[in-house]
């Protein structure tokens, strides 16, 4: 199943040339872009390394002057409007996650947003942008890229980095600053998945350095 | 077992260009090697041949073709339009940019407009025509596991539908590609993954 040495190589170029070509266009402007923080609540994140590498993300965000914006995750309740649950979804429901009101269902207390930043209505479905209003902000705002972290990579992280594409952002997803729902599943949407999809992957320090300095 | 109504059922069909599916298409090269080994073409046949059968509206959702002015329309190609431009991948009005004959829509077949990224519901007609025709639960098929059956599949689920993927009648440029999504990330966000013996199945 591991493919064929052509396959293997002939993939990898022509996805490298693709990759390699659009990570010169990405810088990051206070004027146009935002940090999506993706569903920093304890139920969603609790993998310590993630936690601080977004944490570093978040100040080194609010400090160049980028809008910091809160994608909150609500349970997929048929409250919610989710009424035919999928097993990702399920699972959340079986072991009661993101309770409205729970412990579990709060920001993580390392992830806090601050005052100058936009938390969103909960959304119960898999992308961020399943609800209009993280549109209406990011259009009011005039942002034209968005670097997205949080969690989970394999869904909800998958899901609003697709859908910022479709939309047209720049979309950068910082890889150190997600987790997904295991380890494996989070490098296969990492190293596999997202490179075909999204404009960057970069780290924390690499966000950091494409930074337009302000001043 | 699977349980499918033909009521509020559709087959959706996903870039069955001759560019990704036929012998001389562009990608085919590449395409193949998953493509012959879960028996793409067949499989997305007999899916065709049992929804016709069974009056389950068949539905298309096509990629945007290449066309020279599209070319400064979007600001930010991502890494799929980028290749795409680069190869002119699925001209308009060339071979490469007409759907493989056996897989195409028959006379009556709803082929939604071109979609620009990988979600067939991005800037189309596609939710508008699946609810005017009480459709909830979508059959998917088509190129490719990971970027548009994927993408589609995920925006599907955020639209309210159910969604089910034929996992043979699908295929990726690499058998890494394919198996992350199947054998990873779709497994969690589709409703059903099954065999299109067992979307046969489950209608007789």
């Amino acid at each position: 199943m591991t493919g064929s040495t052509f396959n293997r190589l002939a993939n990898r170029m022509i996805s490298g040339l693709a990759v390699a070509a659009l990570r010169k266009q990405l810088t990051f402007d206070r004027g146009d872009t935002a940090l999506l923080v993706v569903g920093a609540q304890r139920d969603l994140l609790d993998d310590a390394a993630a936690v601080s590498a977004l944490a570093r993300l978040i100040s080194i965000a609010r400090a160049g002057g980028l809008k910091v914006i809160y994608a909150v995750a609500a349970p997929p309740t048929s409250a919610n409007g989710i009424h035919m649950p999928t097993p990702s979804q399920r699972a959340l429901l079986a072991e009661r996650l993101l309770s409205e009101g729970s412990a579990g269902a709060e920001f993580h207390p390392a992830l806090a947003p601050g005052s100058g930043d936009v938390v969103l209505e909960p959304s119960a479905g898999l992308s961020a942008f399943s609800k209009r209003d993280l549109d209406l902000r990011l259009s009011m705002l005039g942002v034209e890229r968005i670097v997205v972290a949080g969690a989970r990579t394999d869904i909800e992280i998958d899901s609003t980095a697709r859908d910022g594409v479709e939309r047209g952002f720049q979309t950068t997803v910082v890889s150190d600053g997600c987790a997904g729902t295991t380890p494996q599943n989070h490098r296969a949407t990492i190293s596999t998945t997202l490179p075909r999809i999204v404009h960057g992957i970069l780290t924390v320090d690499e966000v950091a350095a494409r930074l337009t300095p302000t001043g | 077992m699977s349980s499918i109504q033909p009521s509020g059922t559709a087959l959706l069909v996903i870039d069955p260009y001759n560019d990704f599916t036929s012998r001389l298409g562009k990608g085919w090269p590449l395409i193949r090697e998953v493509a012959n080994e879960v028996g793409l073409i067949d499989n997305i046949k007999l899916a065709l041949g049992e929804a016709r059968r069974r009056h389950i509206p068949v539905v298309y959702a096509p990629h945007s073709r290449y066309r020279r002015r599209t070319l400064a329309a979007t600001r930010w190609p991502n890494p799929s339009q980028y290749l795409a431009r680069l190869t002119r991948f699925f001209a308009d009005g060339r071979r490469g940019g007409r759907f493989r004959a056996d897989l195409a829509p028959q006379p009556g077949e709803f082929v939604a407009s071109e979609h620009p990224v990988s979600s067939g519901f991005t800037d189309t007609n596609l939710d508008a025509h699946l609810r005017s025709i009480g459709a909830t639960h979508l059959i998917m098929c088509g190129l490719l596991t990971n970027t548009c059956i994927e993408s589609t599949a995920r925006a599907a689920v955020d639209l309210g539908y159910q969604v089910t993927v034929l996992d043979d009648a699908v295929a990726a440029w690499s058998h890494q590609d394919h198996a992350a999504a199947l054998c990873g990330s779709l497994r969690h966000v589709a409703h059903e993954i099954i065999s299109t013996k067992s979307f046969v199945t489950a209608l007789r």
